[in-house]
């Protein structure tokens, strides 16, 4: 179900209406429940099934651990851990394992090849994993357990925490620690309508004016089409995928937060304008953040960081990122796609002995435009999932600058990514403590005018991009 | 805040819909092909003239030209789509109107298809569906930032970004060998994926399915005084003795026996490019032909 269907809007609508209804506040949760359930079973009633087996497992497992006996603890939380990524291997990556190892033509091969890929399935099993990890390591906030004594209201708790929709099927990634103290009434008094306003019409405008838009032209960076297209053409396109990226998942996850807020909770924020970034290491500070500590918290860390030494520190990197690219995708090029984003801060952090220097602003518009390219080619491998083919769209690039320049494409790619160029520059301006005072004054007219292209410039529906991972 | 986004919005919106519906600048803009579709099926839906002839049909069908015919003849042809989507266009319009056309014309070649494609999302969109019946502001091809596109390309950038790059081709230029162009061929000829183009063959239950969704539109039609015309546009052998046009001709027989289907003369020798769509020749000769046997379609029906 997309956000931005009329079923969708109908699902909401209604949820809203009987959540704050005085009568219901003490079933806030349980609506929320079979909401999101609805939410879920949409496209596929079975993988419901998964759903609710994946909380389970986690609702037990994390359970136990708080409440068991000491010495099955440690045994308990590595069972959670291991269910959790079983779940995830299974269903996520038994096609390449089937093609890597297997014959696809074999049985077994077959078999594998054929599993279906259950929506969102990348992102509730590490919010499960969050929690099992959160609780071994005692997470507690403001000295308080964030495991209820009850087992009855644990599971809805998890049950909630897994499957709220706004979140359920492309993230942002919550953290148990970070959600679980949130779990309480709500009132419909409490609710920051601008906020919401704010989060909805932006997220919405970027998801159905920018990429939606955008998606009709990208399209054309497959193979082999690409081949006919001209130099300029094909980095009008790559600039172009560069902005749709940024805005279908930047724009999903605005909309995520401003759903949460109707219902009074509160995510973190997922997207800090990345491509204002003038280092790696700002990038994926500011890029897909709740992923990128998870796995920082998750993963990094516990390989040992930067504690164990320069060479382990730059393996420690590129392992981190080489998994976090196999997370995006199930095909070798998105494992290379980490791998080389990996490299890069593994080499940056050799070269500036991780300290990033305050050059002049030429130096750094110089280094942001330095690192918008790499990571823009590096986005092949997201478009491209056969490595020949981004190898084939790199010579085109070489290749195909006598060819005559398709305007009319250049000219709506360059439209419809330029919002993604304004949303960041504002942002950069509003340092300035003016133009800040200015734009907060005049904003309304920006929200307005975003209303309005809403409302007669929407591309049509796509799926959002990070729905397959 | 939110109440002066709002009227902000509100104007922008009444703005725009006195330049399009007021002033009616005669600009209509195409920004792609799934949206020339939508304008097609969007001017049909919501014409309040009285369309007496429809032609429905497919990409095949397209670039038929009935200028001339003695009754004018709509052809709301789809491009990617199928007659089942030009049918179902009609029958809701009929239900909404009330008006039914007196005849259509289905082109029957691929009406298998039947593809999920977002053309019903966008074109029976629950809250634009009503609100583009009066607003035409609203319907596709009135979108404003498209209209600033065409005029920055028209006048701006061909400045900006010269169309060719003499000097880079002067000086970095890359020439690829007659080799490497002949193995970017092979390799784009063995690429391009073929099954649309393959399927020639037909299931049961995708025959129910055809059989379902023709009858359910269809019946309406003919329940309101509409009259189907049957036609089979020419194609290669491979396809026109396939067991998919085979099931199609079935299906047609077996549901529609009074009505009349329009062959093409065998030897007419129509020429295809990909053994589906005619030739720029042969596309005006089919017309033509077409016309022809349409004339003489109204002129029995008045003797009648």
């Amino acid at each position: 179900m997309l956000f931005n269907s009329p079923i969708f809007v109908a699902l909401l609508l209604s949820t809203f209406l009987i959540y704050y209804l005085p009568f219901a506040r003490k079933q806030q949760l349980l609506i929320l429940i079979i909401s999101s359930l609805l939410f879920y079973s949409y496209d596929k009633l079975e993988f419901v099934l998964l759903l609710l087996a994946s909380a389970g497992v986690n609702i037990i497992t994390s359970y136990i651990v708080v409440y068991g006996k000491n010495h099955h603890k440690k045994l308990i939380a590595v069972v959670g851990l291991t269910l959790n990524l079983a779940i995830l291997i299974f269903f996520k990556y038994s096609p390449l394992i089937s093609t890597t190892l297997f014959n696809p033509n074999s049985s077994i091969g077959e078999y594998l090849l054929y599993i279906p890929l259950p929506i969102g399935i990348s992102f509730f099993t590490f919010e499960g994993i969050s929690l099992v990890m959160d609780v071994w390591n005692e997470k507690y906030v403001k000295g308080k357990k964030i495991v209820s004594k009850s087992l009855y209201k644990h599971s809805q708790h998890t049950l909630f925490f897994i499957s709220f929709f706004p979140h359920l099927i492309a993230g942002p990634i919550l953290k148990a620690h970070d959600f679980y103290p949130q779990i309480k009434q709500k009132l419909l008094k409490n609710i920051n309508w601008q906020a919401v306003f704010k989060a909805l019409t932006v997220g919405y405008f970027l998801k159905m004016v920018v990429a939606d838009n955008l998606k009709d032209f990208t399209a054309d960076i497959i193979f082999p089409v690409y081949t006919y297209r001209s130099t300029m053409t094909l980095l009008s396109f790559l600039f172009g995928y560069s902005c749709q990226i940024f805005a279908d998942f930047a724009g999903y996850s605005l909309i995520a937060i401003g759903l949460a807020k109707l219902f009074g909770y509160d995510f973190n924020q997922n997207f800090n304008f990345p491509y204002i970034s003038t280092s790696f290491r700002g990038f994926w500070k500011r890029w897909h953040m709740s992923l990128s500590s998870f796995f920082m918290e998750y993963l990094y860390f516990p390989l040992g960081g930067n504690r164990k030494g320069r060479a382990r520190t730059y393996l420690n990197l590129i392992i981190t990122m080489t998994l976090g690219g196999l997370w995006h995708g199930v095909a070798w090029s998105y494992a290379l796609w980490g791998f080389l984003h990996g490299s890069a801060l593994a080499i940056e952090r050799f070269l500036t002995k991780n300290k990033i220097p305050q050059k002049g602003l030429i130096l750094r518009v110089l280094n942001g435009l330095f690192v918008f390219i790499i990571v823009s080619l590096f986005w092949l491998f997201f478009k491209l999932p056969d490595i020949n083919h981004v190898l084939g769209f790199l010579k085109s690039l070489r290749t195909n600058i006598y060819m005559f320049n398709d305007m009319y494409r250049i000219s709506y790619t360059l439209l419809y990514a330029s919002p993604v160029v304004f949303y960041h520059l504002i942002y950069l301006l509003k340092r300035n403590k003016k133009f800040n005072q200015l734009f907060t004054k005049t904003e309304y007219i920006f929200y307005g005018l975003l209303l309005f292209l809403i409302f007669t410039n929407s591309g049509t529906a796509g799926t959002f991009i990070y729905f397959q991972f | 805040m939110i109440k002066r986004s709002l009227f902000i919005f509100a104007t922008a919106l009444l703005l725009h819909i006195i330049i399009r519906d007021v002033v009616k600048p005669d600009v209509e803009i195409t920004q792609m092909p799934w949206q020339a579709n939508q304008q097609i099926g969007q001017r049909y839906l919501y014409s309040k003239d009285t369309i007496q002839n429809i032609f429905t049909g497919s990409s095949m069908s397209f670039h038929l030209d009935f200028n001339g015919t003695k009754e004018s003849i709509t052809n709301i042809a789809l491009t990617g789509e199928s007659a089942q989507k030009g049918i179902k266009l009609v029958a809701t319009k009929g239900k909404i109107t009330g008006i039914y056309p007196k005849r259509i014309y289905i082109e029957m070649n691929t009406l298998s298809n039947m593809n999920p494609s977002v053309f019903d999302d966008i074109i029976y969109n629950p809250f634009l569906f009503y609100p583009r019946q009066y607003v035409s502001a609203l319907r596709d091809g009135k979108q404003p930032l498209p209209w600033i596109a065409t005029l920055a390309e028209k006048h701006m950038t061909p400045y900006i970004i010269p169309h060719r790059y003499e000097f880079l081709e002067k000086h970095i230029r890359y020439e690829s060998t007659e080799e490497e162009e002949n193995e970017k061929l092979k390799t784009i000829i063995n690429f391009v994926p073929n099954e649309r183009f393959n399927k020639t063959t037909l299931s049961q239950n995708q025959r129910i399915t055809i059989e379902n969704e023709l009858t359910k539109n269809l019946s309406q039609l003919i329940e309101n005084g509409c009259t189907p015309y049957f036609v089979e546009m020419p194609a290669s052998d491979k396809y026109r003795y396939s067991q998919e046009y085979t099931t199609i001709r079935e299906i047609i027989e077996k549901n529609y026996p009074k009505y009349a289907y329009i062959h093409y003369p065998s030897d007419s020798n129509f020429q295809t490019y990909d053994g589906l769509h005619l030739t720029a020749t042969d596309s005006p000769r089919y017309s033509a032909y077409l016309r022809s046997v349409m004339d003489s379609i109204t002129c029995a029906e008045k003797v009648k």
